[in-house]
């Protein structure tokens, strides 16, 4: 039956022949294309904005929303391709797995010439010299980045490393306010009740939300959130104290450990002990927050701007008349005082790799984003097309971009303005198709917004970040547990003196000392 | 000179012993050749994709800086192995990682084998398909979706869990609120998700046992217990064996993504574990030093675990991992 | 079936009915689950938000559906994922089947270092990078290989498929050998016929795997075009739960983000589904064990 056939040594040659096969899949696949250089179409020379006499092909990495494709024929990226000469040859990678993306094509060391990306993943390559330190280039070549980057003194703060030079362009803003707290105007409205605006009233008006029998529910949890514990700063604000670091008068602070937040700790305890809070605030994850908002269960919050907006319009689908407002933090004995002030980081920014021969002409591209024809393109697109009037004031869009329910969802990206070129950010923009929610926040937070400290921008050295690190997770934790059972009434206040020596035990001073230090360093860039 | 000889001689006896040694081997090699053929893909795409990479691990002695890559980093000895055992927590991380463990192998590890044994003692087989299947379908949905269902239900106000104890008089209760109802969570979360996919390997290993076994234990009388107990159980017995070896191996490991959705500084008592700490470290720079220090030591105890059941399964039994 | 039940004593019955209902409880609690998606899938936002859905849409909606079949990338997605996945399946079955019955067979001499040095590649890794740059040296960033060579094999499965290779009875091997067969003919006369079950569940756990896979395709593909389902549909919903943060007019209709979480996953799911029950057939008991004799 069995035989020492020709089969078997057929098999065994395909065997070994399956194992060289898997590996001349490699030699199967196509090369890869180098970029191409100029291709010398000489376009209409007489435009004064040209970079380059011919048509440069440049390459550049970026990330791509799924839902909002990059490519060059958007219409503002087509636009500033028949401007400037500059044409990018896209790399891209979906926003989903950006962060991934990114750090998988740095470590093969094949960096295209541009480098458009998201967040501060950036720096420990920047700081190992694999981008072009650009000072000297916006000196020489880029008046318009000059003046936004460099002779701002918060934004050269924000990006200046401690070698005094800087890396990466970024986008900046008019309209620096992240979030802040929203309420239903027509919960105070059925209720005849007045904006709060001192901690006393804004203990009342939770207290008349939950009395007051605005709607069937029965139990109403006035004020939600989906928190950390240290979110509980946008309350602390009142005692002019932010959850961890702050700065008072350039002196580095932990707001915990300050004296007056033992009575800015009571009164949240008053807030969440007095059922004024949902018991499960922090806890909650989206969804469950979601549920207490949409079932009218709770009609206070704090969020991100958007959601002011996000959260009215799905809220019509059950209550027609439901409307988020934006409301200032309350005002104690310190003010009032707002922490969404938007750090000018690395978001949106641009970085030239080391070496690119093209860093002249990218460096100008850059430049006209900043300039006032550019960031008009940039911001508004073109008139006519994507709008009709642009004033001081406002921008007026056309039915391209906003619809008869509000700005059309994806148009304004899809016709390539506010994408991953950095651009001075316009608050006209945004006033323009905000809807009422959206501007209220800000509007309630700008008079107040204080600086935050600047972690993003701060950079230690190696011995500095080391003891902060073998001391402060540590800490964080502690912290972190400790402060949610006085918050939420499982610890008696009287140990909180305690909780503060304990803090000073594990070496909260020495972490000030170094964040301090750290600080000064970057008040002097 | 006797001395020099000498040294010839020992010389020339190693070689001879060499020579010896290599002709064994390549007899050995044609003996064999056709297994060590077959062998040959797969030790190719170890030694490739698996033990070449391993140089990585090296960065968690070093501070590495990803713009320097692994090579340039600077060393920095047992910097983060020290900071991870030194932590105040570490005690606590290392006990609620054993503990979910623990319970895991209690219950979540015989669940599929018995969930595989009662199914096999259905005899409706159209009923028992459509068991087996919809059993399968919690391994297809996301844990992000199972754990937010799991919060869901936990809720105190509108949770199932809690309405049907509302219903049967008692007091509603925040579970994820206490510390001591996370391992029980946890692991109900997992036997939910698990229990079905993981019996698809016992029922396999059920229907290769040789049916002739089962005719003659009838004939010589033996009811269905006897017939489990001496025969399905020992026909599985190797798969069960490998099986609760490497689930021993993975001893120290409770994967992060799970607890994060269902945890809060509450019950961070019994739910931070290891990889939970590890991955609030976030977003400072050179966690990956951190991360990958850890994950060595997670692994050297896995391995030295994995050695001493290896050990004793082969004292034991047939069936061993090598 | 009352036939049956006729021809059994009470103890036998009692356990029957206690079985039934527990393995229908079972089946019961692992099904809603995926009732829930489904329902939510075909509901409005605003009830999934408010938590009002059971296991019935509410507010039927199929716009999530919509949006996400309507993604241009969906039809080639689909194509990658079952080329991913039957291609895949071929390279990990060959790799794992060969390299199991070798490391099976008692008289290999050296059986015990190969599956050491095996078993040891569970418990430590490399990490991301550097199995990223090994792909990449070998030219195979963004093909089809490397959505099947790095993940050949697994190393679980090559131990669970070899464990069953072991527990075939010697007698099958030794009758072969005796008719002067080498090692090949072993394997592809007596271990695979034998072997179906083990063979298909092995299968199945890789076509699965590739099926499911989302994160090699990330890191090892660039193009769109090449994109599996998996890939595309989470970065559907990511995209959708991001809106508010970009801050711009690029929202995924809002009415949708819930529903669609839940879209996606039902149709990543049913096609794996609806194939099983085709298949269960293969896990039928080793009848063939008696066939092969003499």
């Amino acid at each position: 039956m069995f035989s020492k056939s020709v089969g078997s040594r057929v098999v065994a040659v395909l065997m070994v022949m399956l194992l060289v096969l898997s590996f001349t899949g490699c030699v199967v696949q196509d090369k890869q294309q180098p970029p191409t250089q100029s291709d010398g179409t000489d376009t209409g020379s007489d435009i004064s904005t040209l970079i380059s006499p011919t048509r440069l092909k440049i390459r550049a990495w970026c990330p791509e929303r799924i839902d909002a494709p990059i490519n060059n024929e958007l219409l503002v990226f087509k636009e500033l391709i028949e401007r400037t000469n500059i044409e990018f040859d896209w790399e891209l990678a979906p926003t989903a797995s950006e962060k991934e993306k990114f750090n998988l094509m740095m470590s093969t060391g094949d960096i295209p010439d541009i480098v458009f990306f998201g967040d501060s993943s950036i720096i420990p390559y920047a700081e190992a010299g694999l981008f072009e330190p650009l000072s000297g280039l916006i000196e020489e070549h880029a008046p318009n980045l000059k003046k936004y980057l460099i002779d701002d003194p918060a934004v050269r703060r924000a990006t200046v490393f401690d070698d005094g030079e800087i890396y990466y362009v970024v986008r900046t803003s008019t309209a620096l306010v992240g979030g802040g707290f929203m309420i239903r105007e027509d919960w105070l409205d059925k209720l005849n009740l007045p904006l709060p605006v001192t901690l006393d009233e804004w203990y009342e008006t939770m207290a008349a939300f939950k009395t007051g029998k605005i709607n069937d529910n029965e139990v109403i949890w006035p004020f939600t959130g989906r928190w950390d514990i240290d979110d509980i700063k946008h309350f602390m604000g009142a005692w002019g104290l932010d959850f961890y670091w702050f700065t008072d008068n350039d002196q580095v602070k932990c707001g915990v450990y300050e004296p007056a937040a033992k009575e800015a700790i009571t009164w949240i305890r008053k807030l969440y002990v007095d059922k004024m809070l949902d018991p499960d605030i922090f806890v909650n994850n989206a969804s469950a927050w979601e549920a207490r908002i949409t079932n009218e269960i709770s009609g206070w919050t704090r969020d991100s701007r958007g959601r002011a907006d996000t959260l009215t319009v799905t809220l019509k689908q059950v209550n027609p008349d439901a409307q988020f407002i934006g409301i200032a933090p309350p005002t104690g004995p310190a003010g009032s005082m707002s922490f969404d002030k938007g750090e000018v980081t690395a978001g949106r920014s641009a970085a030239i790799k080391k070496g690119s021969k093209y860093k002249v002409e990218l460096i100008k591209f850059l430049d006209y984003g900043y300039s006032e024809e550019g960031l008009n393109l940039h911001n508004f697109g073109i008139e006519g097309v994507t709008y009709s009037e642009l004033t001081d004031k406002k921008v007026v869009f056309t039915d391209k971009i906003m619809g008869p329910d509000g700005v059309i969802p994806g148009a304004i990206m899809n016709f390539g303005m506010d994408r991953n070129i950095p651009f001075p950010y316009d608050s006209r923009l945004e006033m323009g198709y905000r809807g009422k929610g959206t501007l209220s926040v800000i509007e309630a937070q700008m008079p107040i917004l204080r600086d935050e400290f600047p972690e993003g921008s701060i950079k230690y050295t190696d011995a500095e970040r080391d003891e902060y690190n073998s001391k402060w997770l540590d800490m964080e934790t502690y912290i972190t547990e400790e402060v949610s059972k006085f918050v939420m009434g499982i610890e008696p206040m009287d140990k909180w003196d305690e909780f503060v020596q304990a803090l000073n035990r594990m070496g909260i001073e020495d972490v000030l000392k170094i964040q301090d230090t750290a600080y000064k360093r970057f008040l002097s860039r | 000179m006797s001395e020099s000889s000498n040294e010839l001689t020992v010389s020339q006896v190693k070689f001879k012993k060499i020579k010896g040694l290599i002709s064994d081997v390549v007899k050995i090699i044609i003996k064999y050749k056709y297994l060590y053929i077959m062998l040959l893909p797969a030790v190719a795409y170890y030694v490739i994709f698996k033990y070449l990479p391993m140089y990585g691990l090296i960065i968690s002695f070093k501070r590495f800086n990803p713009g320097l890559g692994v090579f340039r980093s600077p060393w920095v000895g047992f910097k983060y192995y020290e900071q991870f055992f030194k932590s105040i927590y570490f005690g606590r991380l290392l006990r609620n990682t054993l503990m979910i463990n623990l319970y895991n192998l209690l219950f979540v590890f015989p669940a599929p084998i018995i969930f595989a044994l009662l199914l096999n003692e259905l005899r409706l087989s159209r009923y028992k398909k459509f068991i087996q299947t919809v059993s399968y379908l919690p391994h297809f949905i996301s844990t992000v979706i199972i754990a937010s269902m799991v919060f869901t239900f936990l809720n105190r106000e509108y949770g199932l869990v809690n309405n049907i104890i509302y219903m049967l008089g008692g007091e509603r209760i925040a579970f994820l609120n206490y510390s001591k109802y996370f391992w029980g969570i946890y692991t109900g979360m997992d036997l939910w998700k698990s229990t079905g996919w993981g019996s698809i390997i016992y029922l396999a290993a059920i229907t290769s046992i040789n049916p002739e076994l089962y005719e003659s234990a009838i004939v010589d009388g033996a009811n269905r217990w006897r017939q489990i107990w001496h025969i399905t159980l020992p026909g599985i017995s190797s798969v069960i064996i490998i099986m609760l070896i490497l689930r021993v191996g993975r001893l120290l490991s409770v994967g992060y993504k799970s607890i994060i959705l269902l945890y809060n500084p509450l019950i961070y008592e019994t739910a931070d574990v290891i990889n939970t700490f590890v991955y609030r470290r976030g977003l400072l720079n050179y966690e990956f030093s951190f991360a990958t220090a850890v994950g060595l030591f997670q692994s050297v105890v896995g391995f030295i675990l994995v050695v001493f059941s290896n050990k004793i399964a082969r004292t034991f039994s047939e069936t061993s991992l090598w | 079936m009352i036939a049956k039940i006729k021809g059994t004593s009470p103890s036998r019955l009692i356990f029957d009915i206690i079985n039934f209902i527990v393995l229908t409880l079972v089946a019961m609690v692992t099904l809603y689950p995926f009732l829930y998606v489904l329902a939510a899938s075909l509901s409005k936002d605003i009830f999934i938000l408010q938590g009002k859905i059971g296991i019935i849409p509410m507010g039927f909606d199929l716009s999530a559906y919509k949006l996400v079949l309507g993604n241009k990338y969906i039809p080639i997605a689909y194509k990658n994922t079952i080329i991913y996945t039957v291609f895949g399946t071929i390279v990990n079955m060959l790799f794992t089947t060969f390299a199991a019955f070798a490391l099976s067979r008692k008289r290999l001499p050296g059986k015990s270092f190969f599956m050491f040095l095996i078993a040891f590649t569970m418990l430590f890794s490399g990490g991301l990078i550097p199995e990223f740059m090994v792909v990449r040296n070998l030219g195979l960033l963004n093909t089809i290989w490397a959505m099947c060579i790095p993940s050949a094999i697994s190393t679980m499965n090559l131990i669970i498929l070899r464990t069953f290779f072991q527990n075939i009875p010697a007698e099958l091997e030794e009758a072969a050998l005796i008719d002067g067969a080498n090692e090949i003919l072993i394997l592809f006369r007596v271990i695979i016929p034998v072997s179906i079950p083990a063979i298909t569940t092995i299968s199945l756990f890789y076509a699965v795997n590739h099926w499911n896979d989302f994160f090699d395709a990330m890191i090892y593909l660039s193009d769109k075009n090449k994109f599996p389902l998996q890939l595309l549909l989470r970065d559907i919903v990511i995209a959708g739960e991001v809106d508010e943060l970009a801050g711009s007019g690029a929202d995924v209709e809002i009415q949708v983000r819930e529903s669609v979480k839940y879209s996606t996953i039902m149709i990543a799911t049913i096609p794996i589904v609806c194939v099983y029950p085709f298949i269960q057939k293969y896990f039928v008991k080793g009848v063939m064990i008696g066939s092969i004799k003499g």
